[in-house]
């Protein structure tokens, strides 16, 4: 059984279509959705984070329908979720941030204070514990964005944009720390850095105005690359990225 | 280049130098990767992170919280209903909102009794919506990560709003004590106290939306019946028992589903 489905999921958002009959089936390891402003990268992280409803469509995670009350409850005690965070502008000191949303989950003292640790170990936020929030460089910032998501150990991750703007260390705190979660649980990232998603994902989708233009692994884009005519030097990640999101016919990959 | 001390290092390391020192020990890591190296392997960074879990593991924990943990509410619950101090301006702009209703309804009943039908309307909802606009910050991250959380959203909404009404409804009376007028301001705000009160009960048994739509239909329906049977204030004596009707439809709920109650939101 496939761990998230999207059957014929669309969305529209005041009569511009973001998603239009998505689908997609995702399995334990890491999927990176990539694709140029406006494809829908967001739109398809909110769905499969459950702060938004598709107009019509089936999405189903981890067996549970988001649809049905009871088991939106069960998908969200088992789901993390790192919004694009570029305005994250609390009060709250990164160990307060991390005890609030400890709470939001309703995780209980215990359970609290092992992955609150956990997390500050793995993301080295020990030196910001009782720093503001708002006063962090981005890096930080994307790495509690993640700290917060992994809490109450989920079975999916969704992280928007996680390597947005951040310094050299934090890139490799947060490639690490993801590599490793990518074994046992399902991640699913968008973002715009190729060889970053390439680099930790085991499968990209790129979507093109609303529909998936490319479901495969990182090494089939390379292949697609190699296969395209290169004038201008590219590497053969990124030719194989813009052919998929070039006009020219190709063969269609078995949504199914 | 002249590198921080070990001390220096350390206190970075435990939180416990100011973010002035941070910030300049920061800019000196990105620089320098001896530092880098001894920060990570140095041997005494093992008793470094000793002392941080015990920073993690004792947050400060205000009075309130620590009085409610003492009651026997939950502490993930607590912690939500305290809050940080950083939440504490939209908190009392909650209760600033909900106090200035209660007056200005209080004064402006006392002559024709139903003048009071369009204040009687909104009274269960009010404090909610003062809550939802004081707290949300649309769009803002932490919004969206509670929104999607299983004690975030709707949920969240109603602990605090039921917080606010609580909260209001002791400086209502406590104003009343000392003669403040209008005398009975409180009664205002118990339609808020008890129907997010009665929301959150039924919320075991349904999600919490829906809960709050049985909750605010049950009102309108007895206050269009006290409305026609002339006499409108008669709906706030209607709050209380809505409910204890509540309470008993989650005991019973409860003890039918003792499977976790974690309601949807
Ligand atoms: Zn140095």
């Amino acid at each position: 059984m496939s761990d998230v489905l999207l059957d014929r999921v669309t969305k529209t958002y005041r009569r511009r279509p973001a998603l239009q009959g998505i689908n997609l089936r995702l399995t334990a390891g890491t999927t990176a959705i990539m694709g140029p402003n406006g494809a829908g990268k967001t739109t398809l992280l909110r769905l499969l984070a459950t702060a938004i409803r598709p107009d019509s469509g089936q999405i189903r995670i981890h067996g549970a329908d988001p649809n049905r009350p009871l088991e939106l409850a069960r998908i969200r005690t088992r789901l993390g979720y790192a919004p694009d965070g570029n305005d994250l502008d609390t009060r709250l000191s990164v160990l307060q941030f991390l005890h609030h949303v400890a709470a939001l989950k309703g995780l209980d003292i215990t359970e609290r204070n092992r992955d609150i640790e956990q997390q500050i170990e793995a993301l080295g936020l020990g030196h910001a514990l009782h720093r503001q929030v708002r006063q962090l460089p981005t890096g930080t910032v994307r790495r509690l964005l993640v700290a917060q998501a992994m809490l109450g150990r989920p079975q999916l991750l969704v992280l928007d944009e996680p390597f947005a703007d951040v310094d050299h260390e934090s890139r490799h705190l947060l490639i690490d720390v993801l590599r490793r979660s990518s074994d046992h649980l399902t991640v699913v990232l968008a973002g715009h850095h190729l060889n970053d998603l390439a680099a930790i994902a085991n499968r990209l989708v790129i979507l093109k105005a609303g529909t998936v233009a490319f479901d495969n692994t990182p090494a089939d884009l390379v292949a697609a690359g190699l296969a395209t005519t290169n004038p201008d030097d590219l590497s053969p990640l990124e030719a194989g990225y813009l052919a998929a999101l070039s006009d020219r016919p190709r063969p269609e990959p078995d949504p199914m | 280049m002249t590198h921080p001390s070990r001390a220096e290092l350390r206190g970075y390391l435990t939180s416990e130098s100011s973010d002035f020192e941070a910030d300049t020990i920061e800019h000196h890591l990105v620089g320098c990767s001896s530092c880098r190296v001894e920060i990570r392997d140095g041997e005494w960074t093992n008793r470094s992170w000793r002392q941080l879990r015990t920073t993690i593991r004792t947050p400060p924990r205000s009075r309130p919280e620590r009085t409610l943990v003492t009651v026997g509410i939950p502490n993930h619950i607590a912690h939500l209903i305290a809050a940080s101090p950083a939440f504490r301006p939209a908190w009392w702009l909650s209760v600033a909102a909900a106090l200035v209703f209660a007056g200005i309804a209080a004064g402006a009943v006392t002559t024709n009794p139903l003048a009071s039908l369009p204040f009687l309307t909104v009274a269960p909802v009010l404090p909610v919506i003062g809550v939802a606009l004081a707290y949300g910050i649309p769009g803002d991250p932490l919004t969206q990560i509670a929104a999607v959380a299983p004690h975030g959203g709707f949920r969240l909404l109603l602990i605090r709003g039921l917080t606010v009404s609580a909260s209001s409804i002791a400086l209502a009376v406590l104003a009343a004590l000392f003669f403040l007028p209008p005398n009975a301001a409180f009664i205002w705000l118990i339609p808020s106290l008890a129907a997010t009160a009665a929301t959150l009960a039924l919320s075991i048994r349904m999600a919490a939306p829906v809960a709050a739509i049985v909750v605010v239909t049950i009102w309108i329906m007895l206050l269009g019946a006290t409305t026609i049977a002339g006499t409108p204030t008669d709906a706030f004596t209607i709050g209380p028992h809505l409910l204890v009707l509540a309470i008993a439809v989650a005991i019973v709920g409860g003890a039918r589903n003792s499977a976790p109650s974690s309601a949807a939101t």
